[in-house]
């Protein structure tokens, strides 16, 4: 009982991380059908930005917040640079070519910093571990879930109460009619892809603090969680983004604690596998809406 | 054999040529690297086709090919390194695979075999799927068999990799594997399989409404790509004599879909192109990633130089030549005098193959299209409230009634886009309320849309020969009669107005159809092209036998053309009747101008 | 005379192998209702949303108040005073009331607050339902919220595309009486109509659209419903 107490606490933290990665995502997938593969890109991005940060001599807050602030205008960048020029073309070649400048930029990782992984040094309250009865929970653990629900908090109500998430939302079910209002199509595109790029940061932060490195590479395996738990939520939907990303959080750690020991290298492809298994029940995914026509 | 396939088969010999060309030059010139650059370039060249055969065909991106290609890979590694190295290597292996070896050609059916029974099991999940979930689905597949591969160390040894597959390949054997490859993949885009793959790729709902099974279509397209992928891997694994299970992850995706993508996707010559130019960019660049000497500087390595270059060559290329450099031509569209040859085949392939006459008219009387009751809600507004309709053979009739008063939600309830809440639709006396789009057209509905639906990318003759029942009536025929027989090899997309109007007609009737759907086929025609549709629909109807029921705005053109007329309003009927009738009824006149204010009638 | 608010100029729109509207050209005075009839699929929805932006036109221009209007760039056209209260209404659905009348205001804080607050006293219902999705409402109090969005901004002119489709003979009354009070009040409507009777009746000029040209315009008192009648049931060319 305890045991699945403790595993229940990792997962929720580690689904929060997932969670918030998840949302900036679909948000992008929502307002424009771009399924944006160099996102991972950005929690690199976050990851060398607080590395250097550090390496300054700055504190660990100060180099965290810098490091969420330039995954936001790393992705505004990328919408402007890449996304625009192609803003035609259709859901195959924005994936393609997202894709592509994934590549790039770990190609500038290597070049311009090096191919080896970087240490970032983390506080040491961090690594802290409190004991409740037979619970053992870091601070981390902690500290990580606060801060990823406080996220979405924050971003649940910026999309509810405020103007331009008011924008965003109405984007999202029909640009045409939110531009016959009034409302700007580039303002509202801009403000997708900064707001995007500030959760990528958000999480990036999270993960960074996670691993305490960052290699060029870094992106693979929050861009891969992304995009399993955005399809398993259901493609086009916030909610089910937030939510794919808590399942496959709890799921990864419980194959994790559960699996006989032999089978744990294998406990990503066991969790896809029956992701699919549910997939074939539900194609369209938890909170997606089924497609009528019966082809 | 028929004129498509002929075409395909001379269209893949000419490119293996130009590709047998290119290796014979380069296994030739004396320097053993720029020979075994050859076999890899043929390497190249399969996996490329391979994977061309499904995304280029269907035109859903898959990530899970790398997959295929590794698990190719292995079976072949694994059943031609000698039991010998095998019993050193992978002891905990089962014997019957520690001590069998096969000859290099049984080991990559074998590969064959595997991969095809995974695509297979896979594909059950994949094709329920929509496409873009489907392709984060192939990516799945993709991380699912990388990490298998690489955690299996009783069988992989992961990243260590197994080694010891005996040299087999030389330029020559992989020059003509890879021609043997172009022509599968060749012949299986002009098959009917790949024909109608490339119908569903331009438009879905169209796909269907001619009687193609879309899911059927891409279950063996994906399983018969696996296979091929599944071989091609294999060769590959022959090539670099060993079997590493972290080689086939990203890295390896991206470099297939740059070929693919830089060369063209929807083309296999394509994909050819997009192989060498990528292998040259490759050696050129792996030359820079070692550093090399310019008159005394020693230049650094840089390490990654390669997929920088290619990724950035990708970006570079979806900006400015979106369809890649080849497009979506293949040879024998590129070059004249095979261009002059192909359409002369083409032509009188579908001439000889089809019979002349129309799958005989059946002569029969009497309802072949019958709704009873039908009703339908949209949150919470009954845009088709209790609709009874019917239309026997031979007959037109016409279906008006104001904007939303029910008629295009009508004619979905009838051709199964949407399911009716209650009532039920009988083709042909039988009920098939809840029956596919697709199956209603094999029972012999057919249907053309309101905004013309054509398979934009394909030629005339294709899109007449796409519907899987068309082999049976006389597409040539059809043509000649809708005056389109000029234009036969044109891109649809390409042609006039009037002539798409024509050409969708035709691919109707190409179904053979016992009743036609036609959801405003007048709409933006000027008064000439409608006159000549008016005729063209009415001879058609009486030639065919089969029934049509028609929605148009044009009343001018409904009151000419139809026998009977049915009008709603808010998803009733308030009146059927002939035309005299109609124009004379006080409701419908109420219906279409507003009811009369403040009495001043 | 003065210059036209809405000048068309041989306006020509095609998409693809379609041609939607051939050189059309019509003017809209300040204070007018101008009714635009035909049947469907005349081109009336393409001349609206061009003149509202959202389509480039192949030839001809769109003048709003004397100046060209962005082509393509609709966001543009709504903030010169103009509004487009679409076919089929376009609320957002799964919006609240409330949050439908926002998307429409330019402004926050006070100003917004007064302009929800009129919006509420001219729509009681709307005041009722404020906290509602707005895909709830009935159709005639989803059209009734296209409205009151539009009206939001304050506009100049106001583009109603088929304000009554699908809605029963009653609603469509205040609807039409609705806009014809809006005229007293200084904004400017061009209404698209199938219903050629009742435009007719509540509009001071219009015009006949068929097969994408104007094929007859006048005083709405004077035009004969036996001509609109021609043009609908295809007896007359």
């Amino acid at each position: 009982m305890s045991q699945f107490l403790q595993q229940l606490l990792n997962g929720l933290s580690l689904g929060s991380i997932y969670a918030v990665l998840s949302l900036g995502l679909a948000m992008i997938y929502g307002t424009l059908g771009i399924l944006n593969f160099a996102y991972g890109e950005l929690i690199t991005i976050t990851g060398y930005t607080m590395y250097f940060a550090t390496q300054a001599g700055l504190s660990f807050a100060a180099a965290a917040a810098l490091g969420a602030i330039a995954a936001a205008v790393a992705s505004v960048l990328m919408q402007q640079l890449v996304f625009r020029p192609l803003q035609r073309a259709g859901f195959v070649t924005l994936l393609f070519a997202s894709f592509a400048l994934s590549e790039v930029l770990q190609g500038v990782f290597r070049q311009a910093v090096s191919p080896r992984a970087k240490g970032i040094p983390l506080p040491d309250a961090l690594s802290n571990t409190i004991v409740l009865g037979t619970l053992r929970i870091s601070t981390l653990t902690i500290i990580t879930f606060v801060v990823a629900i406080v996220a979405l908090a924050v971003f649940a109500v910026f999309m509810r109460r405020s103007r331009a998430g008011l924008h965003m939302r109405a984007a999202a079910l029909d640009l045409t009619t939110t531009r016959l209002q009034g409302v700007s199509a580039g303002r509202v595109i801009l403000l997708a892809f900064a707001l995007s790029g500030t959760l990528a940061g958000i999480a990036g932060v999270l993960w960074i603090s996670r691993t305490a490195t960052v290699t060029p590479s870094t992106g693979a395996t929050p861009i891969l969680v992304g995009f399993i738990a955005v399809v398993l939520g259901g493609l086009g939907s916030t909610v089910g983004a937030v939510v794919g990303g808590f399942a496959f959080g709890l799921l990864e750690v419980f194959l994790e604690a559960y699996l006989p020991l032999g089978v744990v290298p294998f406990q990503f492809a066991i969790a896809l596998v029956a992701i699919s298994v549910l997939l074939y029940v539900r194609p369209e995914g938890l909170f997606g809406k089924a497609v009528e026509v019966k082809v | 054999m028929n004129g498509r396939l002929r075409v395909g088969l001379m269209g893949a010999l000419v490119t293996g040529l130009l590709l047998v060309a290119v290796v014979s030059v380069l296994a030739l010139s004396g320097s053993k690297s720029l020979a075994s650059t050859a076999v890899v370039l043929c390497i190249n060249v399969m996996l490329v086709v391979s994977l061309q055969s499904f995304v280029g065909t269907t035109g859903i991106l898959s990530f899970g090919h790398a997959a295929f290609m590794g698990i190719g890979a292995f079976t072949v590694a694994l059943f031609t390194i000698p039991a010998t190295l095998k019993r050193s290597q992978l002891p905990s292996t089962p014997p019957f695979v520690r001590d069998t070896t096969l000859p290099w050609p049984l080991a990559v059916g074998l590969a064959v075999l595997v991969c095809a029974v995974v695509a297979a099991l896979m594909g059950v999940v994949l094709v329920r799927m929509t496409t873009s979930a489907m392709v984060m689905a192939t990516f799945a597949l993709l991380i699912t068999a990388y990490t298998v591969l690489l955690n299996a160390v009783d069988w992989t040894r992961g990243s260590t990799g197994i080694f010891g597959v005996p040299r087999s390949m030389s330029p020559w054997i992989a020059v003509a594997v890879a021609v043997v490859f172009i022509v599968v993949v060749r012949v299986l885009g002009a098959s009917r399989l790949g024909l109608e793959g490339r119908a569903v790729r331009e438009d879905e709902l169209a796909a269907a409404s001619i009687g193609i099974d879309i899911r059927r279509n891409r279950y063996l397209l994906w399983v018969i790509s696996a296979a091929l992928m599944g071989a091609a891997g294999g060769i590959w694994a022959l090539n670099v004599l060993a079997f590493d299970a972290g080689q086939f992850g990203f890295a390896t995706t991206f470099a297939l879909l740059a070929m693919l993508v830089v060369g063209g996707r929807e083309s296999v010559l394509g994909a050819v192109v997009g192989a060498g130019v990528v292998l040259l960019v490759t050696e050129l660049f792996s030359r820079v990633e070692q550093g090399f000497r310019i008159g005394g500087f020693e230049l650094p390595r840089i390490t990654g130089t390669v997929q920088f270059v290619l990724a950035l060559l990708i970006i570079l290329a979806l900006i400015w030549r979106p369809e890649g450099i080849i497009g979506r031509a293949e040879i024998e569209e590129l070059v004249a005098p095979l261009r002059r040859w192909a359409q002369g085949v083409r032509v009188r392939g579908n001439a000889t193959t089809a019979p002349d006459i129309v799958a005989e008219p059946s002569m029969s009387a009497g309802i072949v299209l019958e709704g009873r009751g039908l009703s339908r809600s949209f949150s919470g507004v009954r845009a088709v409230d209790g609709i009874d309709i019917q239309v026997e053979r031979g007959e037109i009739l016409g279906l008006i009634g104001p904007n939303g008063s029910g008629k295009s939600t009508l004619l979905n309830l009838m051709s199964g886009v949407s399911a009716p809440d209650a009532g039920d639709v009988l083709l042909n006396g039988v009920v098939v309320t809840s029956t596919t789009v697709h199956s209603r057209a094999r029972a012999g509905l057919g249907r053309t849309f309101q905004n013309i639906r054509l398979f934009e990318h394909l030629s005339v003759l294709d899109n007449i020969s796409a519907p899987p029942r068309s082999e049976a009536v006389a597409g040539l025929a059809l043509l000649t009669r809708l005056n389109l027989a000029d234009v036969l090899a044109a891109e649809a997309g390409t042609l006039s107005y009037g002539q798409q109007r024509r050409l969708e007609i035709a691919r109707a009737l190409a179904t053979a159809p016992a009743v036609i759907l036609m959801d405003e086929p007048a709409a933006g025609m000027n008064e000439e092209e409608s006159d000549s549709l008016l005729r063209d629909i009415r001879n058609l109807a009486a030639e065919e036998n089969c029934g049509v029921i028609i929605i148009d705005h044009d009343l001018r053109l409904i009151m000419r053309l139809c026998d009977r007329i049915q009008v709603l309003e808010t998803g009733r009927t308030i009146a059927i009747g002939t035309p005299e009738e109609i124009a004379q009824n006080a409701q419908v006149r109420a219906a279409y101008l507003g009811d009369p204010v403040g009495g001043d009638e | 005379m003065s210059e036209p608010l809405i000048r068309v100029a041989g306006v020509t729109v095609r998409y693809g192998a379609v041609t939607a509207l051939r050189d059309v050209s019509i003017e809209v005075n300040p204070g007018e209702i101008v009714a635009v009839l035909g049947p469907n699929g005349a081109g009336k929805s393409t001349l609206m949303r061009t003149i509202a932006g959202v389509h480039k036109p192949t030839a001809g221009q769109v003048h709003l108040a004397g100046a060209p209007v962005e082509s393509g760039s609709p966001e543009r056209v709504a903030r010169r005073g103009l509004r487009l209260v679409p076919e089929g209404r376009q609320i957002f659905g799964p919006m609240t009331v409330e949050e439908n009348l926002r998307m429409g205001s330019p402004d926050s804080g006070a100003a917004l607050h007064d302009q929800l607050d009129r919006a509420y006293e001219r729509f009681p219902i709307l005041g009722e339902r404020r906290r509602q999705a707005a895909g709830t409402l009935s159709g005639g109090e989803q059209q009734m919220l296209a409205i009151a969005r539009a009206l939001m901004a304050a506009p100049r002119v106001i583009l109603y595309d088929e304000p009554s489709l699908g809605l029963a003979p009653r609603i469509v009354d205040q609807i039409f009486e609705l806009i014809v009070g809006l005229r007293d009040e200084g904004v400017t409507s061009v209404v698209v109509e199938q219903n050629a009777r009742r435009a007719l009746a509540m509009s001071d000029r219009a015009y006949l659209l068929a097969a994408g040209s104007v094929k007859a315009s006048g005083r709405s008192a004077e035009m004969a419903e036996s001509d609109i009648a021609g043009h609908y049931f295809g007896t007359q060319r």
